[in-house]
């Protein structure tokens, strides 16, 4: 199974590190902070740097 | 002077490097795994809305753990990894 | 198992006691105070005030690696502990890493928990435990530096460093050290620990991740449903964060409240079932987005009230303090439990 993160960039370090400690590569797309208490008008340019992400993630 | 290092830990038997296999990333099944944080699932869903127009998504579908505190249980991991190729997980806030 | 950071002892050049703090602070070992010198004699007489617990460790959240007796003692020494903390400093280690405590998911979250440390028994005697007025507070060696240690093996051993593994939005002064007795002699009801399966004679640590204690003052109530008015709505938050992640919460009544309680009959059972049943929040105090919010995760209301625990037994109730009509409240993170551990005393010839 592969496993693609979304994180926002204030949580890449957490991810990274975490990673780390468990001894995997992560496949990580990071997206603008925050993403909870946006409304849906702001949350659009989070799916689409999420989209992005994941097609390059497809590409690769 | 010698001391003592504070940081000092032993790597626990058994933590091997994980692989994945390959995956046909235009028809495998994904799971989208929610994080129960507020706005996870309408990012998740968000991005399975556009892959419809580069994949298929009848077999894209979005679970979540029933706690942003707490770890996923092993059973819904577990279960997850058996249905699906590909997870794309939400996490952070 | 193999190393995975250095080694386990350090050659470092002669240091000072300045240099020696720059250093130690640039190793991103402290919490912001001076610390101790772990040197190889300090961390050995530590050491052998375990001798004879010889029960291993879980890996330690987030960055799991297994400490060793070793390690936990650098950091109890650098914390300013006395050898004799040092196996109630494991006990309190070991109900941190016990799985129900949720060390990773309480490192890693945005919320201010810290390990709360209460410390029940004859111990609290032994080692000078401040059990009564100012518990929370400074000035007790054991109280600041067995919660301390307890934080610097997390931060080193465990690798939560602020900003980067432990991401608290705002963090607590009770990350610095959150540790404090029952007390026990003044307490109207059974002790914590003996109600919770232990014997009157064993010392023991409970753990909780919360959040600093929240005051609970009530000089005006004459009884204890006065009393308890004021506990249940002053636990009735719409900001904690049981509200949806439910879980326990500490209450630590205050002596006099205590004694209030007990005059009118009230025991802890009815404390709990009383907290239950009134220590909910009403809907129209939580903003429409919550609730819709609260509902997709399957948090739903219990008629016009949400509850922020799941029942009587997710409601802790232990008597600290001194002299005063004031008591505390302490939420806890919510995904965790209340992990009661007994210390395990030296064996002799240590």
């Amino acid at each position: 199974m592969v496993g693609v993160v979304i994180a926002t960039e204030t949580f890449k370090p957490l991810v990274l590190a975490q990673a780390k400690a468990r001894k995997v590569d992560p496949h990580l797309i990071v997206v603008k902070h925050p993403v909870g208490g946006l409304n849906a008008e702001e949350l659009v340019e989070r799916i689409d740097a999420a989209f992005a992400g994941f097609q390059e993630e497809m590409k690769a | 002077m010698r001391i003592v290092n504070p940081g000092f830990g032993l790597t626990p038997a058994g933590a091997e490097q994980a692989t994945e296999g390959k995956v046909d990333w235009l028809n495998d099944p994904i799971v989208l795994f929610g994080n129960s944080k507020p706005n996870a699932r309408e990012l998740l869903e968000g991005v399975k809305a556009k892959l419809a127009g580069i994949r298929r998504t009848d077999n894209i579908e979005f679970i979540a753990k029933n706690s942003a505190s707490q770890g996923a249980p092993l059973e819904m991991i577990n279960d997850a990894a058996k249905k699906y190729r590909i997870a794309l997980l939400a996490l952070g806030d | 198992m193999s190393d995975s950071a250095d080694s386990e002892i350090l050659d470092i050049a002669d240091l000072d006691q300045e240099a020696w703090q720059d250093y130690a602070i640039e190793q991103g070992w402290s919490d912001g105070l001076p610390l101790v010198m772990p040197t190889e004699a300090s961390v050995a007489r530590m050491v052998a005030a375990a001798h004879g617990d010889n029960e291993g460790f879980a890996p330690i959240s987030p960055r799991q690696v297994v400490p060793t007796m070793a390690s936990l003692a650098a950091n109890a020494v650098m914390a300013g502990a006395k050898p004799a903390y040092f196996p109630t400093i494991l006990a309190g280690l070991r109900g941190i890493l016990d799985p129900s405590y949720n060390l990773h998911g309480s490192m890693a979250t945005t919320h201010s928990c810290a390990p709360m440390v209460m410390i029940n028994g004859p111990l609290r005697q032994a080692l000078g435990v401040n059990c009564s007025s100012n518990c929370f507070g400074q000035g007790w060696r054991a109280n600041a530096s067995i919660g301390r240690a307890i934080q610097l093996i997390l931060l080193n051993v465990g690798g939560g460093k602020p900003g980067v593994m432990d991401r608290s939005t705002q963090g607590s002064p009770a990350k610095y050290a959150f540790c404090f007795g029952e007390n026990e002699e003044e307490c109207p009801w059974l002790p914590f620990h003996v109600r919770r399966g232990f014997a009157p004679e064993d010392s023991v640590v409970t753990v909780m991740s919360g959040e600093a204690p929240h005051n609970i003052n009530d000089h005006g109530s004459t009884s204890a449903e006065g009393l308890m008015t004021t506990f249940a709505h002053t636990i009735a938050q719409p900001g904690a964060n049981t509200v949806y992640g439910k879980g326990p919460y500490m209450v630590v009544v205050g002596p006099e409240h205590a004694a209030t309680f007990h005059r009118d009959g009230w025991g802890v059972d009815k404390l709990r079932d009383e907290l239950w049943l009134r220590a909910r929040i009403p809907l129209k105090h939580i903003s429409e987005e919550n609730l819709a919010t609260y509902a997709a995760t399957g948090h739903h209301p219990t008629g016009d009230f949400l509850t922020i625990c799941r029942g009587p037994d997710d409601i802790h109730i232990a008597m600290a303090g001194g002299p005063g009509k004031h008591s505390a409240f302490i939420p806890s993170f919510g995904g965790t439990a209340v992990v009661s551990t007994r210390v395990k005393l030296p064996s002799a010839g240590g």
